[in-house]
């Protein structure tokens, strides 16, 4: 207890040294004179007692240090006192330590932006009551869904979750006094909300016996929309809403947070027996694992299809963490330019331990002095590692504020970009994961660029270094081959990011040069949803898509007008397909699950793919009842009819144990169709994905109350739009637009994740790259001045200018090469690692390598041009002389 | 070296605790006066070892200190035993008595077995 008094009375004292200095120094003269007062009074002269009084004292120096140590913290005051030393020594060098700290702030806000995006996806929890609980629940086939039969044996049977609960986002026309309009909804089960734990925000979730056909139906209206819609007011509880022409009574108000797993304007509860592709989250027991979970669903799933007709067969479900099902896709995009920061921070430390280094060498004489002046190795240490840290803390700090705007930046972006709503909880902002990395950040370039110089001048000669000035010919050439390692460790590790940049940026290149089957250019798309109410049979709705393509293709600069179920590069619709004459071949591995679009006539020509052969698709197609043609790819056609014409050939849904083998019946498609025409291939799955075999089908042969319209104009897409609408009006007041956008604009998206890749990528290379090249041109410079009296020397005895020249680049080219084959060995590793993020080329590209190479000798120019200029303008007289 | 040192500052602390109990409110030099004249020639210290001994149990809290005048109308720094202070030189002194019979047994069981 007294101790600890004791100690903050030190602590405090640190702010007073002065005032104390002095308030002691008066203490003790006050004693002196004391005693000198009473020595004379017994009789001493002024003289002796002055002399007994100081000789009675002890040594004063001594007592004041004494007195100094017990006052504060002797450690503290050495810190306070170095760290003004070094303040004070770094703003004498500004421009270096500028530099310093600017490179180090790059470098820091490359790895704090990359480590927000880690740390949000990997280490922060989810914002749900122990949300390590949480679980999806999918179907193995990725695609699709389990259906409502399903929910409810999973929800009855299972032994592993504490809450399960289904949903499916969709959207309905909504209206309410009269005003009709498009709007996002998620239809889900009625413990949905218990899940995730949301509390209703107003009123109450919904019941389980609401769930039965027959009751009212009921809906919760999102935090947002309430506000929107009803002014937030506590009368909307009993409001009716009608939603696709049905009345539905709001019930409650969800809390503002409860925007996953989507964001929706109004949840609106399954009843039985609806819905057809759900999926689901569940909240796990405590105690239970993933696997138990997914056993324990595989089980119940098993005795359901064994009493189901092979007709109505479901895919097995999946279970996924909520981690991997939201980021696994992303996860390894991440680590991967986790690593390409953490490479730039150790080029970027490299470089600062050489000029630390370089610098602590023009120091050596101060280090010298010091130490002849008893200074302890330790302490010397101390010093050099607190001027690290003084250019190291500001650096990260500046780092973090460049770092949280590049972050900005980047989300922004991709955000715009996608048109992707992130739920609330998506906070990049720092926590305290966050702020321990930056503590070790701080700490790691700290040690890592200071401790070599340091440990280097703490065992300076003392000797040796208060004589150098004298002998500079023979002294450091440790300190060179330090400085010659760290650069070409600088220029290997540039050489890794460049090359892994290079071969993004290629497969980058390389997807954007792939042709994808279609024309994006001046085609504008949009969805459309039809009311099941208002459009009851496929005729009703195939006559209106009839109708309001026609009118779209009396607009003016309208060249071509269609529709499709889906858009290229984006939906999956796929199938098996039995073929007339190929019997299947179970050996040559899986039949391929083949992916099929119903379109519009037109199609081909709207979305600009060529047709090779046969024949468009025309309104007769469409209407026939009892038959049914269809066109295929080149893809198709390869695979099935290799060496033939595939014109006149029957294909047909195979009836696979699955249920769209149920549907294949009720669609009339469970007869044989015959292919008509062959088009090219369409990239359909990404410009970077292989391309699989496709077939169309005329448009009223599936449900078609929800298509894309495609229109191909001459003129500027942002100025169809309004015509667009004036023309869907006239078809259909009640018949709102979704998702408006330009072909160009879905092309566009589908690449922005590679994009992003390789820009980010490149600029960390460029800023290695242009590191590793300062801190070779720094010791070709330094070299150069090191030898400028034996560039005297072999000029005086008759080297050229030439000679020299060749000879100072060879320095700077050595290094160059041997940092370069040591690059080149760990790129081979590292592209090996990121091999599947690549795309149309190799680990081992050629060109990649080649530009690298190129690009480094044009740095090894930059680097040792000007100081072999320099090297080569020496004078001999002038050099001899300068010693 | 520096556990001689410690030593010494804890006797010379308690010292300076007894003396301010007797003697009242006193300037450093008077301490170091009174000590040395109370030890005679048995223990010799530099007066200025009293100032890091001072400072050290006025961060405890066992003194405090004030700027006051001398019998002589001279300015000085008076030290005064606090509360603390008291209860800490009573444990102390108790702790030293305590020492001092179990050193003395020893010391006598010595002599009587010699």
């Amino acid at each position: 207890m007294r101790t600890l008094r004791a100690w903050i009375v030190r602590l405090c004292n640190l702010f007073k040294r002065k005032q104390q200095d002095r308030e002691f120094a008066e203490e003790i003269e006050s004693h002196l004179a004391m005693h000198i007062e009473d020595n004379r009074r017994s009789g001493m002269s002024q003289e002796e007692a002055r002399r007994n009084a100081l000789i009675k004292l002890g040594g004063v120096d001594n007592i004041f240090e004494e007195h100094r140590d017990r006052r504060g913290f002797r450690w503290l005051a050495e810190l306070q006192r170095n760290l003004c030393y070094a303040a004070r020594i770094l703003w004498k060098q500004k421009a270096l330590s500028l530099i310093v700290i600017g490179i180090l702030a790059f470098a820091s806000a490359a790895n704090t932006a990359v480590f927000s995006v880690y740390n949000f996806l990997f280490i922060r929890s989810f914002p749900y009551p122990h949300s390590e609980r949480l679980v999806y629940v999918g179907t193995s086939g990725g695609y699709g869904g389990y259906d409502s039969k399903s929910h409810d044996r999973y929800r009855e049977e299972n032994r592993s979750f504490e809450a399960f609960g289904s949903y499916n986002p969709d959207s309905r026309n909504y209206s309410r006094q009269g005003e009709a309009r498009t709007t996002s909804i998620l239809l889900v089960t009625c413990d949905f909300a218990s899940v995730f734990q949301y509390q209703p925000a107003l009123g109450r979730g919904f019941l389980e016996k609401e769930e039965n056909p027959g009751e009212p139906k009921v809906v919760m209206l999102s935090h947002s929309f309430w506000q929107r819609e009803f002014g937030g007011s506590v009368s909307a509880l009993g409001e009716t809403l009608k939603l696709d022409g049905e009345a539905h009574t709001v019930v409650g108000v969800l809390p503002s947070n409860a925007d996953f797993p989507e964001t929706a304007d109004l949840w609106v509860l399954f009843q039985k027996g609806q819905g057809d592709t759900i999926r689901g989250y569940g909240r796990l027991k405590e105690g239970v694992s993933q696997e138990q979970a997914q056993q324990d669903l595989t089980r119940i799933h098993k005795s359901m299809m064994e009493t189901r007709s092979m007709n109505e067969y479901l895919a097995p479900p999946r279970i996924q963490s909520l981690r991997e099902r939201l980021f696994g896709n992303v996860g390894s995009t991440i680590t991967m330019l986790l690593f390409a920061a953490g490479i730039l921070l150790l080029i970027v430390c490299l470089n600062v331990a050489g000029i630390m280094l370089a610098r602590s060498e023009s120091r050596s004489q101060e280090m010298g002095i010091r130490t002849a002046l008893g200074a302890s190795r330790a302490g010397i240490i101390r010093q050099l590692l607190t001027e690290s840290l003084l250019l190291a803390l500001p650096g990260v700090l500046l780092g973090l504020l460049l770092g949280q705007f590049l972050l900005k930046l980047i989300v922004l972006n991709v955000e715009a970009a996608l048109n992707f709503d992130m739920p609330s909880w998506v906070r990049l902002t720092p926590d305290i994961p966050f702020l321990a990395f930056c503590v070790v950040l701080t700490g790691a370039t700290t040690a890592f660029f200071g401790l070599a110089p340091a440990l280097q001048a703490a065992r300076v000669n003392v000797q040796h270094s208060l004589h150098e000035a004298s002998s500079r010919l023979s002294a450091s050439g440790a300190k060179r081959r330090g400085l010659t390692i760290l650069v070409v460790g600088e220029v290997a590790f540039a050489v890794v990011l460049l090359v892994g940049a290079g071969l993004l940026l290629r497969s980058w290149q390389k997807m954007l040069a792939v042709d994808p089957g279609f024309r994006a250019d001046h085609v504008f798309t949009f969805n459309i949803k039809l009311l099941p109410s208002a459009y009851k049979g496929r005729d009703d709705s195939a006559r209106f898509f009839e109708r309001f393509i026609e009118s779209l293709r009396q607009l003016p600069g309208v060249t071509a007008a269609s529709g499709s179920n889906v858009l290229p590069l984006g939906g999956y619709n796929q199938f098996v397909f039995d073929v007339e004459g190929v019997a299947p071949n179970p050996a040559a591995g899986p039949e391929p699950a083949i992916l099929m679009r119903w379109i519009f006539p037109d199609y081909f020509k709207t979305m600009g793919v060529t047709l090779l052969s046969g024949r468009d698709f025309n309104a007769e197609d469409g209407r026939a009842k009892d038959s049914c043609v269809a066109i295929v790819d080149q893809s198709f056609a390869r695979r099935y009819w290799p060496d033939a014409d595939p014109i006149g050939k029957r294909i047909r849904i195979r009836a696979e144990d699955n249920l769209q083998g149920l549907w294949r019946k009720l669609a009339g498609l469970d007869r044989w169709m015959t292919v008509v025409g062959l088009t090219r291939n369409v990239a359909h799955y990404g410009l970077d994905r292989a391309i699989e075999p496709g077939v169309y089908i005329p448009y009223n042969k599936w449900r078609n109350s929800q298509m894309y319209i495609l229109v191909r104009s001459t003129v500027d897409p942002a100025g169809i739009v309004g015509p667009i609408r004036s023309q869907l009006r006239k078809v259909d007041p009640d018949v709102g637009i979704l998702f408006p956008m330009t072909m160009t604009e879905v092309v566009k998206r589908s690449t922005l994740v590679r994009r992003v890749l390789s820009i980010v990528m490149m600029l960390f290379a460029v800023a290695a790259l242009l590191i590793a090249v300062a801190g070779v041109y720094g010791v070709v410079n330094y070299t150069v001045s090191r030898r400028t009296h034996e560039i005297g020397i072999r000029m005086a005895l008759g080297a050229t200018r030439g000679q020299i020249l060749s000879m100072v680049i060879g320095g700077g080219a050595r290094l160059m090469i041997v940092g370069a084959i040591l690059g080149v060995a760990g790129a081979f590793a590292a592209s090996q690692a990121m091999r599947n993020m690549l795309f149309g080329i190799t680990a081992f590209d050629v060109p990649t390598y080649f530009i690298v190479g190129a690009v480094l000798i044009g740095a090894v120019a930059a680097a040792t041009l000007l100081p072999a200029r320099r090297a080569a303008n020496i004078e001999p007289m002038r050099a001899l002389r300068s010693e | 070296m520096s556990t001689k040192t410690d030593v010494m500052q804890g006797t010379l602390g308690l010292m300076v605790l007894t003396t301010l109990e007797t003697m009242g409110p006193l300037h450093g030099y008077g301490i170091a006066r009174r000590i040395e004249q109370i030890s005679g020639n048995l223990l010799a210290i530099n007066y200025g070892t009293i100032y890091p001994a001072l400072l050290k149990l006025e961060q405890e809290g066992c003194i405090s200190s004030a700027w006051g005048v001398s019998d002589n109308n001279r300015k000085a720094k008076y030290y005064r035993l606090t509360r603390a202070g008291r209860k800490q030189l009573q444990e102390s002194a108790r702790g030293w008595e305590q020492t001092k019979c179990i050193l003395e047994r020893f010391l006598t069981l010595g002599e009587e077995s010699s």
